[in-house]
């Protein structure tokens, strides 16, 4: 399968069970949906364009004869960065997943999150209802000494969380 | 386990983060320093200013087209104790005697520099200079210096190991009168002169 | 492989020389200079800068002072030199018509030789890139050494192309 993950840094590995949770819902029977991605890549992108149009301008015409222009670039790549980090911080919130179930309609959304020097993988899901689940992964539930993760162990434990989250909802 | 770039990124992030610290440290405490000793009202006395008035035709001594150009030098007494400008971020002392002043027609202010002395060490910072010769030829940039009040002061600005320039200047004052030249002995002094340099 | 995930790398290594880039642009813009951060290249201000030494420069004042120590260029060559300001004459009415003189504080003489078309000062509006306002000691040599050495190129571009394949996973 995929390379192995140095298990002593725990941000490789949240990074590879980032990339796996798409795989897991999607067996689950969840149809992502890309609309946060798309909207992040947006912007991110405009932010690069706007600092490669400045870089080319200050190459091609010299700094002296283009202050004005790079006047309003400088102010519109601080202004999406605003915006970007407004997205990431207030809109996006560390979300790595959005599906919809084909089955029963019902969305799901997936945020995890990583602390320094934890052996902790914390996943938030949320139901559309309202209903949220906190837990923590220990990695070492999910992955083996070489580094690499157990995809059977780690789609088990998604699904167990799931039945739990709908628990929580039916109570 | 760890790899190597992620070892160099966590060295060089602790040191840079390190090193600002410490030259944010650095540059405070030489700061207070510097105001707990007073450094911006030092002290110096300048006396005893004579110019002495000489005529070239030289493009290096200011002179356009091989026009005569006045050249003043002075000789001058010297007191200052810059000793408190000396802690341990500063790399050098530069000091400098200036001599501003208007043109005739008040139109054009200007400052030129007669001496300047660099200062490495804390044991050469106190100056005492007796009929001590300018080390720069000094013309003005369109007329004569001659016939002109100038404002002698000595500065100094002192060049750090790490952080900001600091500059300052001293409160001794000279004011040195050069009187407008005889037209007859300017005259002999220029043939004099355009004889003895050669055409630029 | 996922178009999305691999865009998203790709963003964050656009981003890492987006902000150091727009950082640089951004700076030159507040100190009205083309270049605020330059490395020291000759010798004519030792002891007190030094071949790599890191200076910051402010370009905002109208008029500089004597003493001031300001980075010029002279018309036709591309070298920035950083020499003190022996003199300056500038106009009451206009302060901004300002004439400086320079001397390097290890040079003999003054800077006359250097300018360009037989001047005999430089122009504070044309000619002065900024002045120094701050120091820092030899940062500047890992540059000096990357653009005088053809080696050190290629050691630094290997190195950068060893660790992004061995951090890549």
């Amino acid at each position: 399968m995929s390379s192995p993950v140095n298990v002593y840094s725990i941000s490789e590995v949240s990074q590879r069970l980032d990339e796996e949770i798409p795989v897991v819902f999607g067996r689950l029977g969840y149809k992502q949906s890309f609309k946060l991605i798309d909207l992040k890549l947006l912007i991110g992108y405009s932010i690069a364009i706007v600092a490669a149009a400045s870089f080319l301008l200050d190459k091609k015409l010299g700094h002296n004869n283009v202050i004005g222009y790079q006047k309003l670039l400088v102010g519109c790549y601080a202004v999406l960065s605003l915006i970007f980090w407004y997205f990431k911080k207030f809109v996006e919130k560390s979300t790595i997943y959005t599906g919809t179930n084909s089955n029963d309609q019902s969305v799901i959304n997936v945020r995890t999150l990583f602390k320094e020097a934890q052996p902790l993988y914390k996943v938030v899901l949320l139901g559309d209802d309202g209903a949220r689940l906190e837990v923590d992964l220990q990695i070492n539930k999910v992955f083996n000494e070489a580094g690499y993760l157990q995809t059977d162990l780690f789609f088990n434990w998604c699904k167990n969380q799931l039945t739990i989250l709908k628990e929580k909802k039916d109570n | 386990m760890f790899s190597l770039s992620q070892r160099f990124q966590t060295v060089s992030n602790t040191a840079v983060t390190v090193g600002l610290f410490l030259a944010a440290f650095i540059i405070g405490t030489s700061w207070f320093q510097l105001v707990s000793n007073h450094a911006f009202d030092l002290s110096s006395s300048i006396s005893n200013v004579t110019p002495k008035i000489n005529v070239r035709t030289s493009r290096y001594y200011g002179s356009v087209n091989g026009k005569a150009k006045e050249n003043a030098k002075v000789s001058f007494d010297l007191e200052a104790d810059l000793t408190k400008l000396f802690n341990w971020n500063t790399k050098q002392v530069f000091t400098y005697l200036t001599a501003e002043y208007e043109n005739v027609k008040h139109t054009r202010q200007n400052e030129v520099t007669f001496w300047d002395k660099i200062i490495t060490s804390k044991d050469d910072a106190v100056l005492n200079l007796t009929d001590a010769q300018s080390k720069y030829h000094v013309w003005d940039v369109q007329e004569k210096l001659t016939g002109k009040d100038l404002k002698l002061k000595l500065h100094w600005n002192i060049q750090p190991w790490v952080g900001p320039l600091v500059y300052g200047e001293t409160d001794g004052t000279f004011t040195l009168s050069i009187p407008e030249r005889e037209k007859t002995e300017k005259k002999a002094k220029e043939s004099e002169s355009a004889e003895s340099s050669s055409p630029n | 492989m996922n178009l999305r995930l691999e865009l998203t790398k790709l963003l964050n290594l656009c981003f890492v020389f987006a902000s150091a880039y727009m950082f640089w642009e951004g700076l030159s813009l507040v100190a009205n200079t083309h270049s605020p951060i330059v490395v020291v290249l000759s010798g004519s201000m030792e002891p007190a800068f030094q071949r790599g030494d890191i200076l910051f420069l402010w370009n905002r004042n109208e008029q500089s002072k004597v003493g001031d120590v300001v980075v010029y260029e002279v018309a036709g060559k591309n070298i920035p030199i950083v020499h003190r300001v022996l003199r300056e004459h500038h106009s009451i009415a206009d302060p901004s018509k300002q004439v400086l003189l320079t001397k390097g504080d290890n040079n003999a003489g003054n800077d006359i030789p250097l300018y360009a078309n037989r001047k005999l000062y430089l122009n504070k509006q044309k000619d002065i890139v900024g002045t120094v306002k701050g120091y820092f000691p030899q940062l500047g040599y890992i540059t000096i050494w990357v653009s005088e050495n053809k080696y050190a190129k290629f050691a630094l571009l290997g190195f950068l192309a060893l660790s992004s394949l061995v951090g890549g996973e």
